[in-house]
């Protein structure tokens, strides 16, 4: 464990802010989907490099919780390390990559391929919080949009990819609709794991430091991807492939560009080498028989 | 009256997180204990620690009760111990309610636009409980729309965002027509008012505006 530095709040943000972020929590958590504004405070890292999730961490964490941190599924890539370095040392919380036994998971572009549970919390790291800015420039024109639910340019907007494409041409940050009430942006994860934002046993905490939003999916919320009757949404397809390293064949893939080939292993880390030493570890926990 | 053995920093977290869970949850019956702090009579700890977590002087706050003296106790302790300010029902962020509800046609509900600028009310009741399986409840046909204690109790019946399925709640101390006044409070989501209930032995659920309450019967 890292010492901790000294001269410091607990958790480094001051009590106001964490105040403030708690209280907009509440509010995000209260009206799902819908992005509360809140005053996003200077870290010592850049704006734009997870400081919203950050932030909200920062006011949930306690002594006693357990801190997984994730960037693209990848416990030990640069952002996860910095965060979590910065995080162990301003608050000496044990740091996991299980996500089993992690309490808070703050994660950047990927939800763990482990399904999670009802006592646990998934931070997000959201850089563009607002899902109509494909169509809509002004901030003010889709405040009043989201307020009237007046979301007819975004059905336009896709109803013309397929036209055009055939194919709506959305990968990640798949826009997804919230208990029937608000079109949100579920932040640049797959399209895989939109899926599993729609009643999950967890909640979902969505930061924008930047952007200086908050936004919330309780569990057992509805979440559904935009689609056409005759035009279903679709997940990424890795048919015929598998990990290369702990042979899954359901998990989501990253592709790796070699010389003359291309490799493909799991982008959740901590879960391919779970796979690698038992490979019958399941994804989902039989919970009627625990 | 001022309170020197609250921790802000770590009574709040512990604080803030039960909060987090009950909303997440609207409708599970979470504890506050282990407080050691001495409020005024009249409010729980739970009540006030609830309070000292999210209030400070970027919001306002009202205490709402029919005893003009207990009220401005009640206000006096919390601008002491949390800097927040004062206001009228109409401009409060937060709500402590005693004994009745306040008249909600005066509270902030938000706009469209800014929705999650409607209050947030701490409802101090009797007794909250989730209920118990049915084959421990006693008989209250002969008693209806007074408990045993003759005071006014419900029974509530949840869903929404949050609760899978249904969720039941029984409250003592509070009247089928505070219920219904509630339920239509919240008829416009997302505008509303979400409310927090706690009662006498610190124990709380969440009741936030996207929670429909689908059935209310007089316990």
């Amino acid at each position: 464990m890292t010492e901790m530095v000294k001269g410091y709040n607990f958790a480094f943000i001051d009590e106001y802010a964490k105040r403030e972020i708690r209280r907009k929590v509440l509010k995000a958590v209260s009206i799902p989907g819908y992005q509360v504004p809140f005053g996003s405070r200077e870290l010592p890292i850049a704006r734009g490099w997870g400081t919203g999730g950050l932030q909200i961490t920062l006011s949930l964490i306690g002594q006693k919780d357990i801190l997984k941190i994730i960037d693209q599924g990848s416990d030990d890539s640069v952002n996860a390390v910095n965060i979590k370095r910065f995080i162990e040392a301003t608050t000496g919380v044990f740091i996991t990559s299980d996500t089993l036994k992690a309490t808070i998971i703050q994660t950047r572009h990927r939800i763990p391929e482990e399904e999670l549970g009802d006592d646990q919390i998934l931070v997000l790291q959201v850089p563009y919080p607002e899902p109509l800015r494909i169509v809509e420039p002004e901030e003010k024109e889709t405040r009043r949009m989201h307020a009237e639910m007046d979301y007819a340019k975004i059905w336009v907007f896709l109803y013309e990819n397929i036209v055009k494409w055939k194919e709506i041409t959305i990968g990640a940050r798949y826009p997804v609709m919230v208990a029937g009430r608000y079109i949100m942006d579920p932040s640049p994860i797959p399209r895989y794991d939109v899926p599993r934002l729609n009643n999950a046993r967890t909640l979902y905490l969505f930061g924008a430091g930047r952007e200086k939003r908050i936004y919330a999916v309780p569990p057992f919320t509805e979440v559904k991807p935009l689609e056409f009757e005759d035009h279903r949404f679709r997940i990424e397809n890795f048919k015929g492939k598998a990990c290369e390293l702990c042979a899954s064949t359901d998990t989501f893939l990253d592709e790796i560009i070699l010389d003359d080939k291309r490799m493909y292993t799991c982008s959740d880390t901590s879960f391919c080498k779970k796979r690698g030493n038992n490979p019958r570890v399941l994804k989902y926990i039989d919970r009627n028989q625990q | 009256m001022r309170e020197t053995k609250f921790d802000t920093i770590f009574d709040s977290q512990k604080i803030f997180r039960t909060l987090l869970d009950a909303f997440a949850h609207p409708g599970k019956v979470v504890k506050i204990s282990g407080l050691r702090i001495g409020p005024p009579s009249g409010i729980s700890k739970a009540s006030a620690g609830v309070l000292f977590t999210l209030l400070d002087l970027e919001v306002g706050f009202a205490v709402s009760t029919c005893d003009k003296k207990q009220s401005e106790k009640i206000a006096e302790y919390f601008i002491i111990n949390t800097g927040s300010r004062l206001k009228n029902l109409e401009s409060a962020d937060f709500i402590l309610a005693l004994g009745e509800l306040p008249e909600l046609e005066r509270i902030k509900k938000g706009s469209l636009e800014y929705p999650d600028e409607g209050a947030t009310i701490v409802y101090a009741v009797e007794e909250v409980n989730e209920p118990r399986p049915f084959y421990l409840r006693r008989d209250t046909t002969c008693q209806k729309g007074r408990g045993l204690s003759g005071i006014d109790s419900v029974r509530l019946t949840l869903t929404g965002p949050g609760i899978n399925g249904e969720r039941h709640l029984s409250l003592k101390g509070l009247k089928k027509q505070e219920v219904i006044k509630i339920m239509e409070v919240n008829k416009e989501f997302p505008l509303g008012i979400d409310f927090v209930f706690t009662d006498r032995k610190d124990k709380c659920f969440a009741l936030p505006r996207s929670t429909r309450i689908v059935e209310v019967k007089e316990a």
